[in-house]
């Protein structure tokens, strides 16, 4: 019952809360003065009330004399108006005489008030017997009687004052007493209404403070979530009503803000990355193309003479020189048109090709090139001019100059998630050392008869270019015993990743 | 939280007490006021059912109260109330009067102390005429209607004031003078009836008779100081003050007493005195006065009561209680001094 009460409490709008604190201690102030009131007014009435015997009696006495006034009146003149007015008043003394006591008590003012209406009984019958006496012209008995009456009269009369006085003390000490006991009553009420005010703001104070403290709570908290601190909680508040709402929406505020803030961060640290990779591959790339530059002067004018040089080989039926031309001019417009974009490797290894022609023509078919490719590999794009520095490279420091032919095997292999490209030759292979150095990147240095691409620049690039770094490997067994590259592309279809890179 | 809680409840809790306290202590004071203020002495006051009025001549007087004293507590187990009517300093009425106002007021009954006063007489008779019973105390109207009389026998109290002279007499065969000093108006009344007995006593015993001369002085009732200036003058007689004054009236001993010590006349005028007050009680201590006539108040109440209940029951009663009464002498006066004057000392 109890927690039910005061879960209902909780639960309550803050705004009804209010309003039920306000109206309880309302209540319990009005409730207080209510009861002040009632007890002061009572003891009001009381004071009031005191001296209405004196005012009855007062009464009594004037009524009293009315009689004996009329009746003296009657029988003196004997008119009927006042025959008429003694019987009226008469009636009227009996009517208050009624409210006399008339039972025998051992209190003063009570046998005194039975015998005042005995006496008046006994006083009315002399009277009335007076009255028919001189009604009956018996002028001896009227006399008597009127004597007689007269002296009842003066009893009568001694009575109440008597009365009159005793009740007047009586009265006046009744009087003061309640005057100190309104006085009692005035400090008793302050002293009750003192209380009730202590109580009514203490517990008006502890419940607002229950209500406003989740408040301060939550504008610190805020200010240290404001300040950056997202490892703060504001106290969970038990209470179902707006501030309960408030604080616990503010604390899933606060989590969801910590998230937000850890990711936006998270995604700036790789967007970071990402310009700081863009940059470097731009950097490789604009080196690769300053060395293109470098060696084309007025390429357009070379393959245009090269063209030329095709058409007048097939004119002399020169068909060896044709061919010839037509692959270098094919292999230099490669160099040209693709410096700047993606290719697939299927182009790749045409230009591989091309080279290898031009190469063979060049120093007499020494170069035996054998190949293996698997179909399904042929269409994924690669940075183009990353295979055929390769080559170049395994012809330049491989097979160059050995005793014995040259093979280089070119073979591209469609694995489940990568292409493995592998340019094995048989020449002089590397010692552990320079095996080191290359695997680890770093450039070598001599670069007389390259096309100027080295093999650390095209590695830096492919790297780039998949955000992979496992994607180089040089294998050697030994001096004289070949080298072999390989590369692990991640197949990535058509679509290019930063094939936008070179546009620029 | 939680603590808080709980000091909250306890101060609600002890703000309560307070005022339920407080609501308590005024609510009691209320009543207590309003007892005192006497505005519910109705449901207060016992209630009888008969309503008597006893009618004496000194409302002061100490020997009176005690009489009225023992009536109430009487009348009360007869279901009564007595009504204490009787002259005082600022009263004008006489006892004809008194009468007068219980009749008209229709008393169940009346205890009278008979004064002698004229008329006095014709009105025992006209409340006996109206069926209400009165009963004459101390002092008797023989004649009159009254149901019956409570009090000593004057004849006996005679004859006992006698032998109690006689034991205080001087050893002198000068003349003795015996003064008594007389409240009643009527030559048949007790108090005369009271002189004439020791008179007689004086007269008849042998070796007095030649030489003690009795004398009464009557004291008209009604006049203030009366006595005070009949005891100056007797002192300042030519004759000089008599050997024996007998008192029949508290007043009229005190009176007495301090007219012997004022003139000098300690162990030369005995003084007999009336009834117990504390300055006769000390003299009679001291030797200073001769003795005092003790009248049983306890039995005087009672009969008294008694009688008029009886009377009103049954219609008649004895006509006539007697009293016991005593001497208080120098040997039994402390008796008094420590019962019975410390159950009537208020």
């Amino acid at each position: 019952m109890k927690n039910k009460l005061i879960y209902m409490w909780e639960n309550l709008p803050i705004t009804r809360k209010l309003f039920l604190e306000i109206a309880a201690t309302a209540v319990v102030l009005f409730a207080s003065n209510l009861f002040i009131y009632t007890q002061i007014n009572q003891m009001v009435e009381r004071m009031n009330s005191v001296y209405m015997s004196n005012v009855n009696l007062n009464e009594l006495s004037d009524s009293l004399s009315e009689v004996q006034n009329y009746m003296y009146r009657y029988l003196q003149v004997k008119d009927s108006e006042s025959l008429t007015n003694y019987y009226r008043s008469e009636q009227d003394y009996r009517k208050l005489l009624e409210g006399l006591n008339v039972s025998v008590t051992d209190n003063k003012i009570q046998i005194l008030e039975k015998n005042i209406r005995n006496m008046s009984d006994s006083y009315l019958a002399i009277t009335d017997e007076t009255v028919q006496a001189k009604r009956g012209q018996n002028v001896e008995k009227y006399k008597v009687s009127y004597e007689a009456a007269l002296k009842q009269y003066r009893f009568i009369n001694n009575d109440i004052s008597v009365l009159n006085s005793l009740q007047f003390k009586n009265n006046s000490a009744s009087y003061q007493t309640l005057q100190a006991a309104l006085q009692y009553l005035e400090v008793i009420s302050s002293v009750i209404l003192i209380i009730v005010m202590i109580i009514s703001i203490t517990v008006m104070m502890m419940i607002t403070k229950d209500m406003v403290t989740p408040l301060i709570n939550l504008a610190h908290t805020a200010k240290l979530v404001g300040q950056g601190n997202f490892n703060v909680k504001v106290p969970a508040v038990q209470a179902g009503d707006e501030l309960g709402i408030v604080t616990g929406t503010f604390n899933q505020m606060v989590e969801s803000l910590d998230e937000y803030v850890q990711k936006i961060k998270e995604s700036a640290e790789k967007e970071q990355e990402m310009k700081e990779r863009e940059l470097l591959m731009e950097n490789h790339l604009k080196e690769a193309q300053l060395k293109y530059l470098q060696s084309q002067i007025n390429p357009h004018f070379l393959f245009n003479s090269l063209n030329a040089g095709v058409q007048l080989a097939m004119m002399e039926d020169a068909e060896k020189t044709s061919v010839f031309m037509e692959k270098m001019a094919d292999f230099f417009r490669y160099n040209v048109k693709k410096g700047s974009e993606d290719a697939t490797i299927s182009e790749e290894i045409e230009t591989i090709e091309n080279y290898i022609y031009i190469l063979n023509v060049r120093f007499a078919g020494d170069i035996h090139y054998s190949s293996c490719i698997e179909e399904g590999a042929l269409n994924y794009s690669i940075p183009s001019m990353s295979l055929q520095p390769l080559v170049e490279n395994a012809v330049t420091h491989g097979i160059r100059n050995i005793e014995w032919p040259g093979k280089i095997h070119l073979s591209v292999k469609d694995r489940e998630d990568e292409i493995e490209i592998r340019i094995e030759d048989n020449g002089k292979g590397m010692n552990e050392e320079t095996l080191k150095r290359v695997q680890a990147g770093k450039p070598s240095g001599e670069r007389k008869e390259s096309t100027g691409i080295g093999i650390y620049n095209v590695v830096s690039r492919l790297r780039l270019y998949y955000n992979y770094d496992d994607i180089f490997h040089i294998l050697s067994e030994g001096e004289d015993k070949g080298t072999t590259i390989v590369l692990r592309i991640p197949k990535r279809g058509g679509g290019s990743y930063v094939s936008d890179i070179g546009s620029g | 939280m939680d603590k808080r809680k709980k000091s909250l409840l306890l101060l609600v809790l002890a703000g309560l007490l307070v005022i339920v306290f407080l609501t308590g202590l005024t609510s009691s004071f209320y009543g207590y006021v309003l007892k005192k203020t006497g505005l519910e002495h109705s449901e207060k006051n016992s209630v009888y059912k008969y309503h008597y009025v006893m009618i004496i001549d000194n409302l002061d007087s100490q020997f009176w109260n005690d009489v009225y004293e023992s009536v109430r507590e009487e009348a009360a187990l007869h279901d009564a109330y007595v009504e204490l009517k009787g002259k005082d300093q600022s009263s004008e009425y006489t006892t004809v009067d008194f009468m007068d106002m219980s009749i008209a007021a229709k008393v169940d009954g009346i205890l009278l102390e008979f004064t002698g006063e004229t008329r006095l007489e014709e009105r025992i008779n006209e409340a006996t005429a109206k069926g209400i019973p009165v009963v004459t105390i101390l002092n008797d109207a023989p004649t009159s209607g009254r149901k019956s009389y409570v009090g000593i026998n004057s004849y006996q109290l005679g004859q006992e004031y006698g032998n109690q002279i006689l034991k205080i007499l001087p050893k002198e065969t000068r003349k003795i003078r015996v003064l008594m000093f007389l409240h009643d108006n009527s030559s048949d009344s007790s108090q005369s009836q009271i002189f004439n007995q020791i008179n007689n006593r004086m007269v008849t015993s042998g070796e007095t008779s030649n030489h003690i001369e009795v004398e009464e002085v009557k004291v008209p009732s009604g006049r203030a100081f009366e006595s005070e200036e009949i005891v100056r003058n007797l002192f300042q007689n030519d004759l000089g003050p008599p050997d024996i004054i007998i008192c029949m009236d508290e007043v009229d001993t005190e009176a007495v007493y301090q007219a012997v010590i004022d003139y000098n006349c300690v162990g030369r005028t005995q003084v007999i005195g009336y009834y117990k007050s504390k300055a006769t009680l000390d003299a009679v201590l001291k030797g200073t006065m001769a003795m005092s006539l003790y009248i049983d108040t306890r039995q005087m109440g009672k009969y008294s009561v008694q009688a008029l209940t009886e009377s009103i029951r049954d219609g008649r009663t004895n006509s006539f209680n007697s009293v016991d009464l005593e001497f208080v002498t120098k040997e039994n006066a402390l008796g008094f001094v420590n019962n019975q004057w410390s159950s009537h000392e208020k």
